[in-house]
């Protein structure tokens, strides 16, 4: 199991930021880290499921997740096939504005030093797609383009 | 011997210094060399327009710069020596370098400073600046993928009084050459190393063949992929006017420029090889 965290400080409004940061229709195609992206169904309950891959060099990683029902302050999704992982989106206030965290917990197959080695692997990876994703984020907020 | 004896001459600086017969007959062997150790890839000269630019990068390697060599030779092959020159500003001890200095000089570097900047910019060249400067070729690994600039605003000034667009370029890889653990900083100040050698930073290093060092020296670099993204032009008059808020364009510029940056770290997987 490999889990990353990730935040940054937005110089923006707390609702301004929430707005976009847990709407999965507008952070989805914000964050170019998620380099594949679909949105496949939208359910009675509010939740929506969709295609999620991150491009890491060659290959997508990633699969189907169930994005729960919108809540005040955060964006929360599971897979449910393809990469065993869940994830959410969290805004708080700051001082200066507000803070976005995410965060991504993936499970990795393999034992010992195989498994080990795909988990600091992964680490670095997810870490370097998140703050990517978090930066798209956060300039898109403070100056909307 | 000849070619001995030409890297050994002393070379203006400047539009003067330039020599493009030089720079030509160079070009292919160091970037066969760019290629093969540093892997390199630079993407988005497309973006440049057809006037004079200032470019500005985030500058890595400490006393190696190996991004500003990839840089300097990508930009002549693209836009080839007989092209638009390009005229990159540099730290006094680079180019008062014996051999290495007159080799930059050579290629078109400078030392650094505005109104040399201006004059360039005015004489049609395009000028590369590295605002962070030393502070951000000696940033430490864990901020190797974050944009430096220490609040230095003169480029912002320098383009925007030569209304001149500022064209964005961002490198990933050069701060994987070596290996930094702090920042430094404080012992620059407490050595006077600020005040005796314009160097405000004096990190714990790591390289190769000195080990563990204070600061850094040229060194023999680790073999890391070199990414570079050349960014669309600001206009800075566009966006903010004749009277512009500089910390609002510091901010605007720097954040592009930070985007950009984790956008192409997050293309590595793995640190050093790619």
């Amino acid at each position: 199991m490999g889990r990353v965290t990730k935040s940054t400080l937005v110089r923006a409004d707390v609702d301004e930021a929430v707005k976009v940061a847990t709407d999965p229709d507008v952070v989805f195609p914000i964050m170019g880290a998620f380099g594949r992206f679909e949105c496949i169904d939208r359910l009675p309950d509010g939740s929506q499921e969709w295609d999620l891959y991150l491009d890491i060099g060659t290959i997508h990683a990633g699969g189907r997740v169930l994005v729960e029902a919108p809540s005040e302050n955060c964006l929360v999704w599971q897979s449910v096939r393809g990469i065993h992982h869940s994830a959410h989106i969290e805004v708080s206030p700051a001082t200066d504005g507000a803070t976005v965290t995410m965060t991504i917990s993936v499970e990795f197959a393999g034992r010992l030093l195989a498994g080990w080695a795909t988990g600091v692997l992964a680490d670095g990876i997810l870490a370097r797609h998140i703050e990517a994703g978090l930066q798209q984020m956060r300039h898109r907020i403070e100056y909307g383009r | 011997m000849d070619q001995l004896g030409r890297a050994l001459a002393r070379t203006p600086e400047g539009l003067k210094g330039r020599d493009p017969e030089f720079i030509r007959e160079m070009l292919p062997r160091f970037w066969l060399a760019a290629q093969v150790y540093f892997r390199a890839e630079v993407n988005g000269f497309e973006n440049v327009p057809d006037e004079p630019v200032l470019f500005v990068g985030n500058h890595s390697g400490g006393a190696n710069i190996p991004d500003t060599f990839v840089f300097t030779l990508a930009y002549h092959t693209y836009f080839t020596v007989e092209g638009r020159p390009l005229i990159a500003l540099a730290h006094e001890i680079v180019v008062g370098m014996p051999v290495i200095g007159d080799m930059a000089r050579r290629f078109g570097m400078v030392k650094a400073g505005r109104t040399v900047a201006a004059d360039l910019l005015q004489e049609g060249a395009n000028v590369l600046v590295y605002p962070g400067g030393d502070v951000e070729a000696l940033r430490p690994w864990t901020d190797r993928n974050k944009i430096v600039f220490d609040g230095r605003k003169g480029f912002l000034k320098l383009a925007h009084a030569q209304r001149v667009k500022i064209v964005p370029v961002v490198a990933t890889g050069g701060q994987e050459t070596f290996f930094v653990f702090n920042d430094g900083r404080r012992i620059a100040k407490l050595l006077r190393f600020d005040k005796l050698l314009r160097v405000k930073t004096l990190p714990l290093s790591l390289s190769f063949p000195w080990g563990l060092l204070p600061g850094d020296l040229p060194h023999i670099p680790f073999p890391a992929k070199i990414r570079i993204q050349v960014l669309p032009p600001i206009d800075l008059h566009e966006l903010f006017g004749d009277d512009p808020d500089w910390d609002q364009v510091y901010g605007y510029v720097t954040s592009v420029m930070q985007v950009a940056l984790s956008d192409l770290a997050a293309k590595t997987v793995v640190p050093v090889l790619g």
